[in-house]
């Protein structure tokens, strides 16, 4: 699912409707990163964009219950917030859990991403997963 | 390698109203004095810190000797760089006489770095990522679930750390706590209770090298540094500050640096005696038992339950507290663990010395952005 955008300014990205991370995919080996980057962190090969699947599950998970230090731009007053890697096939990425209770996640439960708002010049950097049967 | 330990000195760790700097000439004439040498002797040094201010700054109340400084500025391993550098400069016969040094002075509170210093976007640390806390825990729960190994584990470890502390006198936490006081204390980052992280904290080491012929000359009780090997991550592992991880997880630097340490050294992990592991928190010492290979991945429950980790084990893990009741001054952090196993060989540990004459010790020291120093020491 390759898509035009490397010059996208932000980490998400919209593909017929749906909601993607944008990833990069090594040219050479195959092996993704995500943000996106221009060189390979395994074998220095050049990299393009890709769309990430946008449905995985928790790899693992912790709960961040004091307030990280700036630039960390939260809830005031603080909410603890659930943290997880979530397996997308290619790549583990690393987000925020929301719609569920902090301390009611279980590594292999079955999320999906959701996008946050556009900043100014319509580049998506927040983002979560929620878990899929919500929505 | 043919390079042995003749002088080591400390200041305590903690909180003290010094510079980093001063701490760091006050260990480090400590370690002149004790090896029965003095500065203008040293003909190679090596040092770092990384909040404490430039190492090669101190020759300016040590002495102008026109000696070759190195400063070193490498995360975690700063500590284990500046011996690393050190020893070669003897083992490549440059000078017979060489001095590591590693001091900081860090600020309150869990380190919270830029994230772009990692090559990372602000939007990481902006999302509430940017938290090394955070990152030992998710590396922890998915260890603890894949092996089947009980949390409460964590407080047992936790403990050791605080009763091995109290019985030292340079630590800094030396107050012992029960496991049901640790494991039942506020959750930090679960499963990671206030209790079983350890804190950044203040403090020196430094350590006097000798080619052997030299050490003969000075004392009749070096520790030989068998081996020291330094390893930073492979692509594939797990480490901190990582917005994504390889499907496929590599073994983490501490495993590669551990194997080539044993290999060089020509020991095995079950002939150590006393050994000093990264316990930045008590998930950190459980991972390294298995990755230095002491245990299999999930036998660390035999080893903890069965005391085998004690002062008086088979295996005694920490016992000086290590970063548990030490605190972390980053650039000394390394060194500290060397030292303790140098004056364990000793026989120089006062109330915490490990009984029946311990003969070989090993070190490991593991942190950001993922590298590894080990070393093996013989006496």
């Amino acid at each position: 699912m390759a898509v035009e955008a490397l010059h996208i300014q932000g980490l998400v990205t919209t593909v017929d409707g749906a909601a993607h991370l944008v990833g990069a995919r090594c040219d050479t080996c195959g092996s993704h990163t995500f943000p996106a980057q221009a060189s390979c962190a395994r074998c220095g090969g050049s990299m393009a964009a890709v769309a990430l699947p946008s449905q995985g599950q928790v790899w693992s998970w912790t709960v961040q219950r004091q307030p990280p230090k700036p630039p960390y731009r939260g809830a005031t007053p603080f909410e603890p917030f659930a943290v997880a890697y979530v397996d997308l096939g290619p790549l583990r990425v690393e987000a925020c859990l929301q719609g569920r209770s902090v301390d009611r996640w279980h590594i292999g439960d079955a999320v999906e991403l959701r996008a946050g708002p556009p900043d100014g010049d319509g580049a998506v950097w927040s983002f979560c997963f929620v878990p899929q049967e919500t929505n | 390698m043919a390079v042995s330990i003749v002088g080591v000195g400390r200041h305590p760790f903690g909180r003290f109203p010094l510079s980093g700097r001063q701490m760091a000439l006050i260990a480090a004439r400590e370690a002149l004095d004790d090896a029965g040498v003095s500065w203008p002797d040293i003909g190679f040094a090596a040092g770092g810190s990384r909040d404490g201010g430039h190492a090669d700054a101190l020759v300016s109340e040590l002495g102008l000797t026109g000696t070759p400084f190195m400063s070193v500025y490498n995360g975690c391993a700063t500590g284990g760089s500046a011996l690393l550098a050190a020893s070669h400069a003897i083992d490549a016969g440059v000078t017979d006489l060489a001095l590591a040094v590693g001091f900081d002075k860090h600020e309150r509170g869990a380190f919270a770095p830029s994230p772009q210093l990692y090559g990372l976007g602000n939007w990481y640390g902006e999302a509430g990522m940017m938290v090394t806390t955070q990152f030992f825990a998710l590396k922890l729960q998915r260890y603890l679930a894949d092996h089947d190994l009980d949390p409460r584990l964590l407080a047992e470890l936790t403990a050791k750390a605080l009763r091995n502390g109290a019985r030292t006198p340079s630590a800094w936490r030396r107050n012992a706590l029960s496991v049901d006081e640790i494991a039942n204390a506020e959750m930090v980052n679960d499963p990671l209770t206030k209790y079983m992280f350890c804190s950044p904290s203040e403090g020196a080491a430094a350590i006097v090298l000798a080619s052997p012929d030299r050490a003969k000359q000075l004392t009749d009780r070096a520790v030989e540094l068998r081996a020291i090997e330094f390893r930073t991550r492979r692509f594939g592992t797990f480490e901190v500050f990582s917005p994504w991880l390889a499907p496929e997880l590599t073994p983490s630097p501490t495993v590669d640096a551990a194997a080539a340490a044993f290999a060089r050294a020509g020991i095995a992990p079950d002939e150590v005696d006393v050994a000093q592991l990264q316990d930045t928190e008590a998930g950190a010492e459980l991972m390294h038992l298995a990755e230095c290979g002491f245990c299999e991945h999930g036998g660390q429950a035999e080893l903890i339950l069965g005391g085998d980790l004690e002062i008086d084990g088979r295996l005694p893990v920490n016992t000086d507290g290590g970063c548990i009741a030490n605190g972390e001054p980053i650039g000394a952090s390394g060194l500290r663990q060397v030292i303790e196993c140098t004056l364990q060989l000793q026989g120089r540990a006062g109330d915490r010395q490990v009984p029946g004459d311990p003969r070989v010790g090993f070190t490991q020291v593991y942190g950001a952005p993922g590298l590894s120093t080990c070393t093996v020491l013989v006496r």
